[in-house]
């Protein structure tokens, strides 16, 4: 929990120098929070990594495959490091490309999720095919 | 949290920048321009690694 604290005072700070350094160039300013957003990916992905455990045990309790977490799982990494890439490339000026990475994120996201929609379409087949 | 990277980021940055106007200012703007991309290479040189650190880290963490 400490860390929090820790990360958010660095983000500050970092900010302040990011200002500080986009008067003289732009180009140092935009690594210099690409490097404090991976940094703080990493930290959320410390706090992350027991809440993933706990879903899998969920998981196990309630007996479903474990194909059906994975793509969940997937599509939720996708989904922040997309979110992160866009906005970092919405403020260093280039919306178009930010715009275009969430596409991407979108179309991964659906490519991962045929498997589950391909299974939902055969149970509703199956449940219809019984009426 | 590594807070030494950004600090040795913003130094590279500043520095990057005065030797930058000092060699406009007397006339040398490509060797302006060439340690400005210097510069640079190093500063992302140190972030790739760390870009490459975290994508690892999400590819174990969200069973890749």
């Amino acid at each position: 929990m400490s860390s929090f604290f820790q990360v958010a005072g660095g983000v500050l700070l970092s900010v302040i120098l990011g200002l500080t350094l986009s008067k003289y160039g732009k180009d140092f300013s935009v690594v210099l929070i690409l490097l404090v957003s991976c940094m703080v990916l990493a930290v959320m992905a410390a706090y992350l990594e027991p809440i993933i455990d706990f879903v899998g045990e969920l998981l196990r309790l309630s007996e479903l495959q474990n194909e059906l977490l994975t793509p969940v799982l997937k599509a939720t990494a996708i989904g922040i490091v997309a979110e992160i890439a866009s906005l970092i490339c919405t403020d260093s000026g280039n919306a178009a490309l930010g715009k275009s990475i969430q596409l991407l994120a979108v179309a991964v996201i659906l490519w991962l999720a045929l498997p589950l929609l391909r299974s939902l379409l055969e149970l509703m087949q199956r449940m219809l095919g019984n009426i | 949290m590594d807070i030494d990277l950004i600090f040795k980021i913003a130094a590279v940055g500043i520095i990057v920048s005065i030797l930058n106007q000092v060699l406009s200012r007397s006339g040398r703007d490509e060797q302006a321009t060439m340690t400005t991309l210097a510069g640079l290479v190093v500063v992302l040189m140190m972030l790739a690694q760390r870009i490459a650190d975290l994508f690892a880290l999400v590819k174990t963490l969200f069973q890749f």
